[in-house]
């Protein structure tokens, strides 16, 4: 059963050069139990497709189309989306110090949702909170519940922030670049610790992030994102098998492998050179009539100029927009 | 550890310390200090990339200011092209500087909003004041080429660029004084993964041309791996495993290299996480420790004497150290750990 069903999700704002569209036409469905992880470089429009699905774009964007969550999210009044945000749906946001309130204590940041959705009072919803932050492992022992964000460590802080998502047991959390500000060894416990969330609680979970190695180990379901179009989307496994878009092979090509020993290179520097996509990618005021990859893409034909190519099946539940795309 | 100094060494650390003094907590108690390097030593020839890997607060960017006098240590010194560099006079620290450049992490940042490029690429020629105007505006003009940038940039300013062209134009300022030596502190973190690439290809053509050594500070092992010959992992302020890249990253001794290479997300589907987790509880990532290996709390393999003393860093086996001996720049693999993996295994 798809519990987010987003149809033609087109975000728009007004630039001096005309209307533009931040996000084109996105179409995607999330099942219910499953994670979802969303790929991109910075400004393809991870973030404003998150906002778009929460309400939280700012005044001058406008969304169009439908985010199917039950009703259609966009055409709720403010007032019936507050009751979802933070109770069904919530999320964890990528800077922990600036997403926690500097003067209050965290055992009360914790509890204030309960006390907004769930009519708890505030001494039960701190004695829930300390559970839910028991969970999230930080045990009331060693963290009092009075303690403020300044006192405890980036990787503590990012365990209060999911704490407070999860407080409410929603149906969604999106999680928008959760470890970006941590350490790896830090990351890998965040990371640990959410998809053990949400096979536990039964959560689905949308991700965003830049990195291809944290969509692989932790999603069922993957969307790559460019300049404010889905490229390419399928089961995990798949579009990592396959690579079929040019920009999803090129960002594959141009991270250096860990896995592959480089001793017989090292002595030749030039065969460890990276593989690069040439050009950077586009200001959202630049973006052209045809495919936005095009001027960056080695495939590119004239047809990818003039046209945007269409979502194309490549197998089941796999669909790539790409005229040219690789077998 | 005392090495002979050889022609071939451009930058020599013997037994580094700095201290930070941290924030009276109480009037009447001294206030408590931190040590950000605690006796860090290690050496780098010319023409060679070093990797500086560790997470953060381990005293990786300390390290960075520190070799290049930025800040001066307690004790230990910094020799650099044979000159210890913290009894050096102003004047002549400032002609030694040209030998050194750094490149720092935000090009955001990093790059003054009201200059044009040209001002800031010639900013280290004319803080040096040794050439005329006509030579800065060639050499300038030089420097954005080397870098694939064309020499018509030079009247534009940093907001025209993007992240990875103003990443260029930091590199360019940093190869003007046509230095020997590059610190980089994570150079490209701040960059989208498809730029990334373009700028470390850029940082190796012209090690190449230009013989550069790097001293390269990174979180991302994968790109530490890809840049660099040898390696030195940073745990609280020490030097925990070091030696040649591919010997550390494909036999990590230290169980703390074991772990960071270990957490690194690789994009690999097949290692998604599945079915029940072990519970993960929050560690302290540099816990205090009194005496014994920092990394004591958080190891699996941790015995009585660890939280003892702190175990000083040895050569792995004899037969390399022999080697060591007879040629003293050559870096062999070192580590910092009673029982290193191998040890843990055979048992």
């Amino acid at each position: 059963m798809n519990l987010l069903t987003v149809n033609n999700l087109t975000v728009r704002t007004e630039h001096q050069s005309g209307p533009i569209n931040i996000l084109d036409n996105l179409n995607f469905k999330l099942e219910r139990g499953k994670s979802l992880g969303v790929v991109g470089e910075s400004g393809c429009g991870k973030s404003m497709t998150a906002f778009a699905i929460m309400g939280l774009l700012p005044d001058n964007m406008t969304a169009s189309g439908e985010v199917m969550f039950g009703n259609n999210l966009l055409n709720l009044p403010e007032k019936e989306l507050c009751k979802i945000r933070g109770n069904r749906i919530s999320m964890v946001f990528q800077e922990p110090m600036s997403a926690l309130n500097p003067v209050q204590p965290i055992g009360f940041q914790v509890a204030e949702s309960l006390i907004l959705h769930k009519n708890l009072s505030r001494h039960q919803a701190q004695r829930q909170a300390s559970k839910v932050l028991d969970r999230v492992g930080l045990p009331a022992k060693k963290i009092s519940r009075s303690l403020y964000p300044h006192q405890l460590s980036g990787g503590q802080r990012q365990r209060v922030v999911i704490a407070i998502a999860m407080v409410c047991e929603p149906e969604l959390i999106i999680a928008d670049e959760p470890t970006t500000a941590l350490d790896v060894t830090i990351q890998e416990q965040i990371l640990a610790l959410i998809s053990e969330l949400v096979i536990e609680e039964n959560m689905t979970l949308m991700l965003i992030t830049h990195d291809l190695g944290v969509v692989a180990e932790n999603t069922d379901q993957m969307l790559v994102m460019y300049a404010g179009r889905i490229v390419e989307k399928g089961p995990t496994n798949k579009v990592f098998e396959h690579l079929v878009h040019p920009y999803t092979r090129g960002l594959f090509a141009s991270i250096p492998d860990t896995e592959k020993s480089a001793n017989d290179l090292s002595r030749h520097p030039k065969n460890r050179r990276l593989s690069t996509i040439p050009g950077r990618v586009p200001e959202f005021w630049e973006r052209t009539k045809g495919c936005s990859f095009a001027d960056r893409c080695s495939r590119a034909q004239a047809k990818c100029f003039s046209e945007l190519p269409d979502e194309t099946r490549i197998s089941n539940g796999h669909s790539v927009a790409c005229f040219f795309p690789w077998k | 550890m005392k090495q002979e100094q050889n022609a071939n060494t451009l930058l020599q650390i013997r037994e580094l310390v700095r201290e930070y003094i941290l924030p009276r907590q109480h009037i009447f108690i001294p206030p408590k200090r931190f040590r950000a390097l605690d006796g860090v030593s290690f050496s780098l020839n010319y023409g060679e990339s070093f990797g500086i890997v560790g997470e953060s607060g381990c005293g990786k960017s300390t390290l960075a200011r520190t070799v290049l006098a930025l800040e001066s240590p307690q004790s230990g010194e910094v020799c650099f092209q044979g000159k210890v560099l913290h009894t050096m006079k102003t004047k002549d620290l400032r002609r030694m500087r040209r030998g050194m450049q750094m490149v720092f992490q935000d090009p955001y940042g990093s790059l003054d909003p009201r200059h044009t490029v040209s001002q800031i690429v010639s900013e280290p020629l004319t803080l040096l004041g040794e050439v005329t105007l006509k030579i800065q505006q060639q050499q300038v003009a030089e420097s954005l080429e080397n870098v694939g940038l064309s020499p018509a940039d030079a009247d534009k300013f940093p907001h025209e660029f993007s992240g990875g062209q103003r990443q260029r134009i930091a590199i360019a300022r940093a190869l003007i004084t046509r230095p020997s030596l590059i610190v980089a502190d994570e150079p490209v973190s701040a960059l989208d993964v498809s730029v990334q690439a373009q700028v470390l290809n850029l940082m190796m053509d012209l090690r190449e041309q230009h013989g550069l050594a790097y001293l390269f500070i990174s979180h991302d092992l994968s790109i530490v791996r890809h840049m660099t010959t040898n390696v030195a992992v940073m745990y609280a302020g020490r030097i925990v495993e070091t030696g040649p890249t591919e010997t550390v990253f494909n036999h990590a001794q230290h169980p703390y290299t074991s772990a960071l290479l270990e957490a690194v997300p690789r994009p690999d589907p097949s290692r998604k996480r599945t079915g029940r987790l072990k519970k993960t509880a929050a560690t302290q990532l540099f816990p205090e420790t009194e005496g014994g290996c920092a990394y004591a709390s958080r190891c699996p393999h941790v015995e009585g004497k660890c939280r003892e003393k702190s175990p000083s860093l040895l050569n792995l086996n004899n037969s390399s150290a022999l080697e060591s001996d007879n040629n003293p720049a050559e870096i062999v693999h070192k580590v910092a750990c009673y029982k290193p993996l191998d040890s843990v295994v055979t048992v």
